[in-house]
């Protein structure tokens, strides 16, 4: 595995040759930043890999039953599993999606679950992606170069090839499709993830298109081809939220949606994967509820366990988060990409009185974590190898059966110490390796 | 692959045209600049009036550098080249990663040559870039609509080119023939007259028309081009 140190500058060199890049907008500029890749990757045992597969699964297909009984029948809340005030006061809840059943049933074709691994070598869920979660093409390039960068190590180790995504993707696709092709919808270049869709529309074979590229023409959506024919479209993997979706039946000032697009879906004359309406899923607060949502939905115990999480929200958890301010992580649900979250230790005394203060007045707005002790993971700096936080995004494809892609996306802090690993905020990414047996 | 947009379908055409007009730029600036090293002012007036881009420079450095270099002026290369960039970025699902790849090498060399002692002979780099991209359009897109629209776009700029700053008869000649074989290719409407009258004009200048001014000819023809498409 160290061989592939010697290579690092060249096959960084190679991914921005080959465009991998994200953007991000500072002082509202937008700017493309290379996604800085170690070669050091993170392996994963192949029976670590047995329960990670098997916990995932279990996670997603219960997340997956909970989106249809809360756009449903409502019978975890009428069963008292789940407060309605957490349903209902959430932003991810659309009531525009309220009774629809989407192809298939599957709401959650994608998803991106992010773990960490605590010292004890324990794995512990850190949130559910159900939206856009994005980042899969990206240790699927590297993971190309650094096999022609240190053929010998793939020829030593039994590594389990990662290259397959696009095709998992597009038998996801193709299990919900309508009947038409499938395509990639995008925002356009501007979008921080933009490499990703063109790239992914690549080698999946789905075509890339901007909203002004499809039209809904009575009850079915077309893409329009520059001889003025029109191909029906059966799929579309939206890279766009769901505020912008469809100016019709969401943000009215949206310019990157497809109007009428809801319509035709609420028929079920095209598949929106993922499906509108997730984010009530992958809300923070109902990310506590996730372990109880698999003994109620599927019977079984919980083979992945949540970061020991409290809620303000009910008065025990908020006595205790009060009481305990200084060892926990507070994160504030309406936030993601590592921006609302807040370490108590790493606030004065009157910033902490602050935000208590802010915790008491809004028990809904935030939930608190204990700090889960990462287990350190080495990363190449300055020649040097030192150790660093990092997380790893699965990425759980669910079409004719639930599948678990063999590697994921591991992002790393690059400064000591620092729990922030979003590339966003300056992290790195490594490969992830999953050995076969 | 296959299925192609109106707004792809223009992305391809100028995705040609933008890489050619650094390709072609750039090579006749070497030119130009071969004759500045004799001639101590303004010797790129000539050479602006004949690309119709307003001469906005004080000295033949200044030239040399904001022609090249500024990303600000709308008209210098390094602007063409990121218009080029701007189009091929939107378009791998089309093009390839491969394909595009050397644009993106030819963009990152172009703004390493601008730090370099001797940019010009840096520039030779970009040139080559260029020549892969190309190549690995031939190679490497399988769908021969796209492949031939970015051609269309290439042939037009070319030709553009070719007249404003007065290339020969046969250089021309040869473009025009390619241009017919790859429009008619690309299933794209075009004005057909436009090409008529273009080869009219060809037959006048190849005759060497008594009652035709050539640079009045030359100026038809650029208009003729400018009637070709309509996107």
């Amino acid at each position: 595995m160290f061989d592939l140190l010697d290579h690092t500058e060249s096959i960084n060199r190679l991914l921005a040759r080959y465009g991998v890049k994200f953007g991000i907008y500072k002082d509202g500029k937008f700017k493309e930043q290379l996604f800085p890749f170690d070669p050091i990757p993170r392996i994963i045992t192949p029976e670590e890999f047995e329960e990670l597969e098997a916990g995932l699964r279990q996670r997603v297909d219960a997340l997956n039953l909970f989106l249809g009984d809360i756009y449903g029948d409502k019978k975890i809340l009428k069963d008292g599993i789940i407060p309605e005030d957490f349903i209902f006061s959430s932003p991810g809840y659309l009531k525009q999606c309220e009774g629809i059943m989407p192809p298939k049933g599957i709401y959650s074709h994608i998803s991106g679950i992010d773990l960490v691994q605590a010292k004890d070598k324990s794995w512990y869920i850190l949130e559910d992606n159900l939206r856009v979660p994005s980042g899969a093409s990206y240790p699927m390039i590297a993971r190309n170069l650094c096999r022609r960068a240190a053929p010998e190590i793939f020829r030593k180790h039994k590594i389990l090839d990662n290259r397959n995504y696009a095709q998992l993707l597009k038998e996801t696709m193709d299990y919900s499709n309508t009947g038409g092709i499938n395509v990639i919808l995008t925002p356009g270049r501007y979008n921080a993830a933009y490499f990703e869709h063109s790239y992914l529309a690549e080698k999946s074979g789905a075509v890339l298109a901007m909203n002004s590229d499809l039209v809904v023409k009575g009850d079915y959506l077309y893409y329009k081809d520059f001889h003025g024919k029109d191909q029906k479209v059966g799929a579309v993997y939206r890279r766009i939220s769901d505020d912008y979706l469809d100016p019709m039946t969401f943000r009215e000032e949206s310019l990157i949606g497809v109007p009428h697009i809801m319509d035709i879906y609420r028929k079920g004359n095209v598949a929106i994967i993922n499906a509108p309406g997730n984010g009530i899923a992958d809300d923070k607060g109902i990310y506590y509820f996730v372990p109880k949502m698999i003994e109620y939905y599927l019977h079984e115990t919980p083979i992945l366990k949540n970061a020991p999480t409290y809620l303000p929200f009910y008065d025990d958890d908020f006595n205790y988060v009060i009481e305990n301010f200084d060892k926990l992580v507070i994160k504030d649900v309406a936030e993601a990409g590592g921006y609302g979250v807040v370490f108590g230790s790493a606030l004065s005394q009157e910033e902490r009185e602050e935000f208590k203060e802010t915790v008491r007045r809004e028990r809904r707005r935030f939930i608190a974590q204990e700090v889960i002790d990462f287990l350190d993971i080495d990363i190449m700096d300055n020649n040097e190898i030192v150790p660093r936080k990092a997380d790893l995004r699965a990425f759980v494809l669910s079409g004719k059966e639930t599948k678990i892609w063999a590697s994921g996306l591991t992002r790393f802090s690059r400064v000591p110490d620092s729990f922030i690993v979003n590339s966003s905020q300056g992290g790195g990414f490594k490969d992830t390796w999953v050995l076969s047996r | 692959m296959g299925i192609i947009s109106l707004v792809k379908a223009n992305n391809l055409l100028w995705l040609g045209r933008y890489s050619e007009r650094v390709y072609t730029t750039i090579r006749k600036f070497y030119i130009e600049f071969d004759k500045m090293i004799d001639n101590e002012t303004d010797g790129y007036s000539d050479y602006c009036n004949k690309l119709n881009i307003p001469i906005i420079y004080q000295s033949n450095d200044d030239f040399i550098n904001r022609y090249l270099y500024d990303k600000t002026n709308p008209d210098s290369v390094i602007s063409n080249l990121i218009r080029a960039y701007d189009n091929a970025i939107v378009l791998r699902d089309e093009i390839g990663t491969e394909t595009m790849a050397y644009l993106q090498l030819c963009l990152s060399t172009m703004e390493k040559t601008m730090h370099s002692s001797s940019p010009l002979m840096e520039l030779q780099n970009v040139l080559d870039m260029l020549l892969a991209f190309w190549a690995c359009a031939d190679d490497y897109i399988v769908d021969t609509e796209t492949r031939n629209i970015i051609k269309t776009g290439k042939s037009i700029e070319r030709i553009d080119l070719y007249l404003r700053l007065g290339s020969d008869e046969l250089s021309l000649i040869s473009e025009y023939q390619k241009l017919c074989a790859r429009i008619k290719r690309t299933e794209i409407e075009y004005n057909d007259v436009a090409l008529v009258r273009f080869s009219y004009l060809l037959q006048c200048e190849k005759e060497d028309h008594p009652e035709s001014d050539p640079a009045m000819i030359r100026q038809k023809m650029i208009r003729a081009l400018e009637t070709l498409l309509d996107f």
